[in-house]
């Protein structure tokens, strides 16, 4: 058994955890609050340490960090931008938010749109588009449910045009393949979930207990 | 005038960005393009603080007005200050020396050990706590009821048996089984499986259906996001849709 | 009985994985691994660095999935110092930033390499929930967005920095990745303007989402999971966590099966026994 106080520590949070399965009690209520305290200050002190004062302030002064680079006052306008978006806490400067958040949704739409274009749709339509008759009969059969794979699910999703007849029947099969997608998920699921909960008990019998030796 | 200006605002920045792609080596719209970087990453850790300030100033109103459960809001409330006391006054390195010492060197340490001894634990617990209940879904909830679930379930054991050893060595164990039945025939070597199957047949499996009819429906599924984001995208440049300013205002 | 076993306590169901995976742990065993095409794929690209190669490497996640995706980290950045190649490690997620130091603390100060030489920990960098801030920033500027490294070198003092400018100087993107931002927005932004290729670690639960993007151009290689970083470290001979989690790992997939064709076996029972 450990006799180090941070592993006793971080094992007694886990068992707090583990104990809403039994069910919902103050002990897990005390773990659920102490989690969202310490994880909004780590991210409070990460954000203010790596681009409020690496990207805005040691570039605007640098020679308050001791560089010796040129001062660029540019940078200031994100700073700006930043206190517009923190106005919505003051109540009657709220409006001033709106102009803050549409810099960042103008950036975020105008940067995103020929990359997803480039890489989610050309990219994939050229990796759909392949030869459906080829000399390997086992590259052609991949290759046929591919392209009838990805057509079908596709067409399952339109919902302009109702589904029956043949069109139903095409769709019918999309359903399938995406059924056929959602079990491998589940499977794949598990199994994330399964390695965090692995990785707990080891630490738990390990770390903590000492049972096992790694 | 100040609805138009956020579109305006929107606009501008979009469209900026996007005629990188049609002038990079023009000084003034790719100096622009790095100067918009650098403002967004700026402006999106505001943005995330507005997240924290806001988490803060709903539970220091629940302790003020003694709301049922406030000594947690105020368990919450103490857990931050302590943490962002001593991780806030260093970048975070395990030997606690930086270059922007203000204090002494033994506080950055503590900052760091609060991170690995409370939150780490906390994270993967959480987070843990869902493959409890994957179980008990798998054993309460998953029916073979239709063709549908048939497929789903097939396919969610496929993938699990063939992603671990197990699945290989309880077929192999199986087919060996077989052979050894008297008169009993391994269909499988009879009829040649093992020179497409190999030596793995159940991973092999697996991979197939991950890498073929998978594959199709996933794309199918990320082409078709793709295609909403592009229109939305263009949507919100265009002013068409503001719903990202709030409270529905047209 | 039937009645009883299709509405009993789903209590005894967590308590019963709960042994069952305890037990795993305590009396683990050794298994056989195939190693999946995606696997060699990714090995392959990091075997064909040649010394002196730059790459940049992203530790983009957080202690929820650490146990499922840092194995494979440690043994790709093994491969790629072994290969002699310089490894610029970052992370875009807060959280991730502990790990860099975990894998500097057991992979490369254990191999002897030399800080800011062999390799570089630039640290976290916040781009927003898409960190196209960040990653568009890498590619026309690396300095900009890494004005200093996580010890607060300059950037110019940095001499496994000399000469690197962007993404067009590194020639692989490895990713280590457990949601967003990660492995789509590399995609998306990295490799879709930059074409800098990338290989890929991921949780098996974002998996299927990434296969459509392994076409060679995109995403050259794709290790998934705890399950992959033990097939690399069988690769790699260098048995790590990923090896010792397997057994509990397949243990508890076949005790989810087991749930599953129970759960059905009692379901159909049940409605054999309620027809008149």
């Amino acid at each position: 058994m450990s006799t180090q106080i941070i592993v006793w520590i971080a094992a007694l949070l886990t068992l707090c955890v583990f104990s809403f399965l039994y069910k919902d009690n103050v002990f897990y209520k005390l773990a659920e609050h102490i989690f969202v305290g310490v994880s909004s200050a780590w991210l409070f002190a990460t954000y203010l340490h790596s681009d409020i004062m690496e990207d805005m302030l040691l570039k605007a002064f640098p020679s308050a960090f001791h560089q010796t680079s040129v001062p660029d006052w540019k940078v200031l306008g994100g700073g700006i931008i930043g206190l517009l978006i923190l106005s919505r806490l003051i109540p009657g400067f709220v409006i001033l938010s709106r102009f803050g958040v549409a810099f960042i949704v103008g950036f975020q739409t105008g940067i995103q749109l020929f990359d997803t274009i480039s890489a989610n749709i050309l990219q994939q339509l050229g990796s759909t588009i392949v030869p459906l008759f080829t000399r390997k009969p086992g590259e052609m059969i991949k290759n046929w449910i591919s392209v009838v794979g990805t057509s079908s699910s596709l067409a399952y999703f339109y919902f302009s045009k109702e589904q029956k007849g043949i069109f139903g029947m095409f769709t019918r099969l999309g359903i399938w393949f995406l059924m056929i997608s959602f079990g491998a998920a589940y499977g794949s699921t598990v199994m994330t979930r399964m390695s965090i909960l692995i990785g707990r008990i080891y630490f738990l019998l390990s770390n903590w207990l000492g049972v096992v030796k790694i | 005038m100040r609805r138009q200006i956020p579109l305006i605002i929107v606009f501008i920045s979009g469209f900026t960005m996007m005629l990188d792609y049609f002038f990079p080596s023009l000084p003034v719209v790719h100096g622009t393009r790095e100067l918009f970087l650098n403002w967004s990453r700026v402006a999106f850790s505001f943005a995330m603080l507005l997240g924290v300030f806001t988490l803060l100033l709903s539970n220091l109103k629940k302790i003020a007005l003694q709301q049922s459960g406030w000594i947690f809001n105020a368990v919450l409330i103490l857990s931050f200050a302590v943490t962002f006391f001593f991780a806030a006054q260093y970048k975070m390195t395990p030997s606690g020396s930086t270059w922007i010492t203000i204090k002494g060197t033994q506080v950055g340490q503590t900052g760091y050990q609060i991170f690995q001894t409370v939150y780490t634990p906390l994270s993967s617990s959480i987070f843990a706590l869902v493959a409890f209940f994957i179980a008990s879904a798998a054993f309460r909830a998953f029916r073979a009821k239709n063709i549908e679930a048939v497929l789903l379930l097939s396919a969610a054991i496929v993938v699990m048996l063939g992603s671990i050893p197990f699945g290989d060595l309880l077929f192999n164990a199986f087919l060996s089984k077989i052979s050894s039945i008297p008169f009993g025939f391994s269909l499988y070597n009879a009829l040649h499986l093992s020179q497409i199957f190999g030596e793995h047949p159940v991973s092999w499996l697996s991979n197939q259906i991950q890498q073929i009819p998978m594959l199709a429906a996933q794309r199918a599924i990320n082409f078709g996001a793709a295609i909403g984001m592009v229109f939305m995208s263009i949507k919100i440049l265009t002013g068409i849709d503001r719903s990202y300013f709030g409270g529905g205002e047209s | 009985m039937i009645e009883k076993l299709q509405h009993f306590d789903r209590r005894w169901i967590f308590l019963t994985l709960f042994i069952v995976l305890c037990l795993a742990v305590i009396h683990p065993f050794q298994l056989p691994i195939a190693v999946e095409p995606f696997v060699q794929k990714a090995y392959n690209a990091i075997e064909a660095l040649k010394p002196g190669d730059q790459i940049l490497m992203a530790f983009d996640y957080g202690p929820s999935t650490a146990p499922e995706v840092h194995p494979a980290a440690l043994a790709m950045l093994r491969h790629a110092l072994s290969r002699g190649a310089k490894v610029d490690m970052f992370t875009l997620w807060n959280e991730g930033y502990p790990y860099i130091q975990d894998a500097i603390d057991k992979v490369c100060i254990p191999m002897g390499k030399k800080k800011n030489v062999d390799y570089v920990n630039l640290g976290f960098k916040w781009g927003g929930q898409s960190g196209a801030g960040v990653i568009e920033g890498m590619g026309s500027n690396l300095k900009a967005v890494f004005p200093v490294t996580d010890d607060g070198t300059p950037y110019d003092s940095v001499p496994a920095l000399q000469g690197v400018r962007n993404f067009h100087d590194f020639k692989l993107l490895l990713s280590v990745s457990a949601g967003t931002p990660g492995i789509d927005e590399y995609v998306r932004y990295a490799n879709a303007r930059y074409q800098i290729p990338i290989v890929s670690v991921v949780t098996r639960v974002s998996a299927p989402k990434e296969f459509p993007y392994v076409t060679g151009t995109q995403i050259v290689g794709l290790c998934a999971g705890l399950v992959g970083g033990a097939e690399y470290e069988e690769l790699m001979h260098h048995p790590g966590a990923g090896t010792a989690g397997l057994f509990a790992l397949s243990v508890a997939n076949m005790a989810v099966i087991a749930f599953i064709i129970f759960g059905n076996a009692i379901y159909f029972l049940g409605k054999g026994t309620k027809k008149p």
